[in-house]
This record gives C-alpha cells, sequence and structure tokens, in this order.
C-alpha cells in the first residue's frame, strides 16, 4: 500500500509517511511493554499489516493514537498468552541498546527504563503513553476504553512504584 | 534520581539502537501483500469444506440407513452348533473323509 491512503481526506498520510513517523515509537513501546526484541518487531509488523489490510479512517493527527492502541492491545495478547511460559521459564532480560558512544554514561537511564520494564502492564500502559508519548490523561482513558479515575490513580500508583524502585538503586 | 517525566530524554538514549529500519518495512510489505490472497482462499475454503462434511454425512446416514439392524432376533441368521462328541457331527465328517 504505499502510496494508500490510509486516512480520508486531503491530510492523509501514505503507509511510507505514517511507517517514518511512527513506526519506532511503536516498536519502542512494544519493547518496554514485552522486553523481547523479535515480539516488538512482531507487533510493529501486525500493527502495520493491520493498518494496510484495514485501511481505517483515521483522523489526521489521530493516526499514532490508533497504531499505539493496536500496538498495545496485541502486546497484551502476547502477554497473556505467554503468561505459562514466563512462569515456568522467567522473563527474558531486558536488554539495552545505547548508542555505542553513549555506553557506560547512561546508567541512570537504564534504571529508569529498567524500572519501566519491570512494571506491571496495566501500570506500564499509562506511564508509556503519558510519560514517554506525552498523551493526556483524558485522551489516555479513551485509547484504553477505561475511565479517567482509572487512568490517574493508575499513573499514581505507577509513579510510587517507580520512585520507590529508583531511590532502592540510588541507595545501593 | 531519575523521575519518570524524563522517560522519552532516558529512552532516546538507552534504546537509540532499536528503531524501524527499512528490513521491518520489507517484512511488512510482503506479510501484507501475501496475507490477502491468503485470507481470500480461506473465506472460499471454509464454506467448500462445510459442503463437504454435510455430503459425507448425507452419505454416511443412508448408508448405515440401508442396513439391517442386527438386534431385531427374526433377522438374525441361525448358527447350526454342535456339541463336542456329538455321533452325528463324527458320522458326518468320517463319511467326508473318505474319497
Amino acid at each position: 500500500m504505499n502510496q494508500q491512503e490510509c486516512a480520508a481526506g486531503s491530510e492523509a498520510l501514505s503507509f511510507d509517511q505514517l511507517y517514518e513517523r511512527y513506526a519506532t515509537d511503536v516498536l519502542r513501546v512494544a519493547y518496554y511493554y514485552l522486553g523481547n526484541r523479535d515480539q516488538a518487531e512482531d507487533v510493529t509488523q501486525d500493527v502495520f499489516v493491520r493498518l494496510i489490510a484495514s485501511r481505517p479512517a483515521l483522523e489526521p493527527g489521530r493516526e499514532k493514537a490508533w497504531l499505539l492502541k493496536v500496538a498495545l492491545n496485541r502486546c497484551r495478547d502476547l502477554w497473556r498468552g505467554g503468561w505459562f511460559r514466563k512462569m515456568v521459564l522467567g522473563h527474558p532480560g531486558f536488554e539495552l541498546f545505547p548508542a555505542p558512544d553513549e555506553i557506560g554514561s547512561v546508567a541512570d537511564e537504564c534504571a529508569l527504563a529498567e524500572a519501566v520494564n519491570r512494571l506491571r502492564p496495566e501500570f506500564k500502559e499509562v506511564v508509556l503513553l503519558f510519560y514517554y508519548q506525552g498523551y493526556s490523561v483524558s485522551e489516555i482513558a479513551e485509547m484504553l476504553e477505561i475511565a479517567e479515575g482509572t487512568v490517574s490513580s493508575r499513573l499514581s500508583r505507577a509513579r510510587g512504584k517507580l520512585q520507590s524502585e529508583l531511590k532502592g538503586e540510588d541507595d545501593r | 534520581m531519575m523521575t519518570p517525566e524524563k522517560l522519552p530524554e532516558a529512552t532516546e538514549k538507552v534504546l537509540a539502537g532499536l528503531s524501524a529500519d527499512e528490513n521491518l518495512k520489507h517484512r511488512i510489505v510482503v506479510a501484507a501483500t501475501s496475507s490477502a490472497p491468503e485470507r481470500r482462499r480461506g473465506g472460499r475454503l471454509v464454506p467448500v469444506l462445510l459442503c463437504s462434511l454435510v455430503t459425507l454425512m448425507i452419505i454416511a446416514v443412508f448408508l448405515l440407513g440401508g442396513k439391517k439392524p442386527l438386534s431385531r432376533p427374526s433377522d438374525l441368521e441361525t448358527i447350526t452348533t454342535f456339541t463336542a462328541g456329538d455321533a452325528s457331527v463324527t458320522e458326518e465328517s468320517a463319511g467326508e473323509q473318505e474319497p
């Protein structure tokens, strides 16, 4: 669907444009969620294949929200599906991919990323959408189809967990 | 101490090597183009399989329905049995053995 239009109207973006702008965000959100590069790439593939296949009428400016919503749904499915395997084999290590010239100088950033990865899925979702992707509470509520109060309370609890984890890292 | 507000900058640093590249894009395009015909084929396959199944069931019902049930005593073929050492059997079989 190279030149296929993914949205109605003159401002519709092509697949190439959408991929160029948002695929890395989708990939990284999926990676934070699953902690597995192959699975994160599979999720990104599924999301964009669905975009090509279903050609949703995306409102201009809301394409990324749609892509992230589909990605998070897919991540949730994979997470639930792999529950037994994870319980038996344990979680895979959360590998980080810093730029070569930054290795060794990103210890604090690594600690934060790892702490986010260790959050429970429902907390991870809101943290990633709020802090990483910059969505508001109401936008997140709409994307995840939950009440705004739920988003706020999850954010608050996630913040507490992150702070205590990071404080623990600092004390070590 | 790092705070969650610094997550975008932290991610840029620690996941700098994780980005959606041309290989992944190629994979997506290939998957999208190959999955479309499969879905159409699958769409036709389901009714065909269902029709075959129904046809097989109808044939099976006709075949089984045509057979007489063996549970009715009148339909059972009688089998003559002889007790061991029965003189009549011995005579018959002795007679058969002679050329």
